[in-house]
């Protein structure tokens, strides 16, 4: 399609040309071709159309340097230089439409590349569904994991001493049974030891059961059900002796009033 | 005879004078047009540098997040254990 339009030009000023040649001789200069890469877009694809546009823009500035050399040759040899000013003043308009038009082909190629970034965004795109697939097998991985974590057999006691005021007694086993409601203690041989009055809890540490009883000056006292006074223990008290002592002769009278 | 070529010497300076000025006129219209058209491709390269130049950043961007994406699916088929 170019070349149809170079022939095109080519043969109008040819005619041109040979009205004026019986006169004075015409500056035989090419003619300036326009930009045909607007016909040719469809076929081709926007990488081959900006090069395609930027080829002819460098085509263009070599025959603009070809036909400027030319006219001014011709100025200088030439007597009727009027008519060779004339011709020379059309070229340049020609040219100069010309230069125009091709700039702005290239320039719109060029824009179109840098505005059509629908790779990037799709590749950009991918990158994180990618990652988002990778933090979901992470999270499920860190929740499986987990799972076999918090899995028990034996389950955790809760620990009365946490308990609210309004909690109920617990029964135990035979070593150290307590009945709900009551405020008696039984060993082992089931007799009564000595009757308690106010509150006391039951805890237990490991294999060994022990009871927190209310001390004399309210401050708690942590006994074995074994009552041999092995396992007392103040909690919180400063002067253990004077506990210890005051524990015994509280024993002492319970015991004397069961006999 | 003299004094019609004396009338006539005004005149061909008065039309070399209007043809001077005519050429003159034309001279710098092409002149401004030209600059037009230079001032048009300065701002024109203007664009297109800060265009790519944000493009480029953006493929920056991309290729850090490929990279790390790469490293993490490496790890993730050679040793699984990572992701616990």
């Amino acid at each position: 399609m170019e070349k149809r339009e170079n022939e095109k030009l080519e043969e109008k000023s040819e005619n041109e040309n040979e009205k004026v040649e019986g006169k004075t001789r015409v500056i035989c200069v090419p003619p300036v071709g326009r930009c045909s890469s607007f016909l040719c877009s469809e076929a081709k694809p926007d990488a081959e159309q900006f090069q395609g546009a930027l080829r002819e823009l460098k085509d263009l500035r070599s025959q603009l340097h070809q036909a400027a050399d030319y006219c001014e040759n011709a100025f200088l040899k030439e007597e009727k230089k009027k008519m060779i000013l004339d011709s020379t003043k059309s070229y340049i308009c020609d040219a100069i439409v010309a230069v125009i038009d091709h700039l702005g082909t290239v320039s719109s190629k060029l824009e179109l590349e840098l505005c059509n970034v629908a790779k990037a965004t799709q590749t950009e795109q991918k990158m994180d569904f990618l990652r988002q697939r990778l933090l979901m097998c992470q999270q499920f991985a860190v929740t499986a994991e987990l799972a076999t974590f918090r899995y028990r057999e034996k389950l955790m006691h809760h620990h009365p001493q946490y308990l609210s005021d309004g909690q109920i007694l617990k029964k135990y086993d035979s070593s150290s049974r307590v009945e709900e409601g009551s405020r008696q203690i039984k060993d082992s041989h089931g007799k009564e030891k000595f009757g308690l009055s106010g509150r006391f809890q039951h805890v237990e540490t490991g294999t060994e059961h022990v009871m927190i009883l209310p001390g004399q000056h309210g401050q708690p006292i942590l006994v074995t059900p074994s009552f041999g006074l092995k396992g007392t223990h103040n909690i919180g008290g400063d002067d253990k002796k004077k506990m210890q002592h005051n524990f015994l002769a509280f024993l002492s009278k319970n015991r004397k009033k069961s006999r | 005879m003299a004094r019609a070529g004396g009338i006539s010497n005004p005149v061909n300076v008065g039309i070399a004078v209007q043809a001077d000025w005519e050429n003159r006129e034309f001279i710098s219209n092409i002149s401004l047009n030209v600059r037009r058209l230079f001032e048009f491709l300065l701002q024109f390269e203007a664009t297109t540098k800060s265009k790519l130049a944000s493009l480029n950043e953006k493929l920056d961007v991309l290729e850090r997040k490929l990279e790390v994406l790469e490293v993490q699916v490496s790890s993730a088929t050679t040793n699984p254990s990572v992701f616990n």
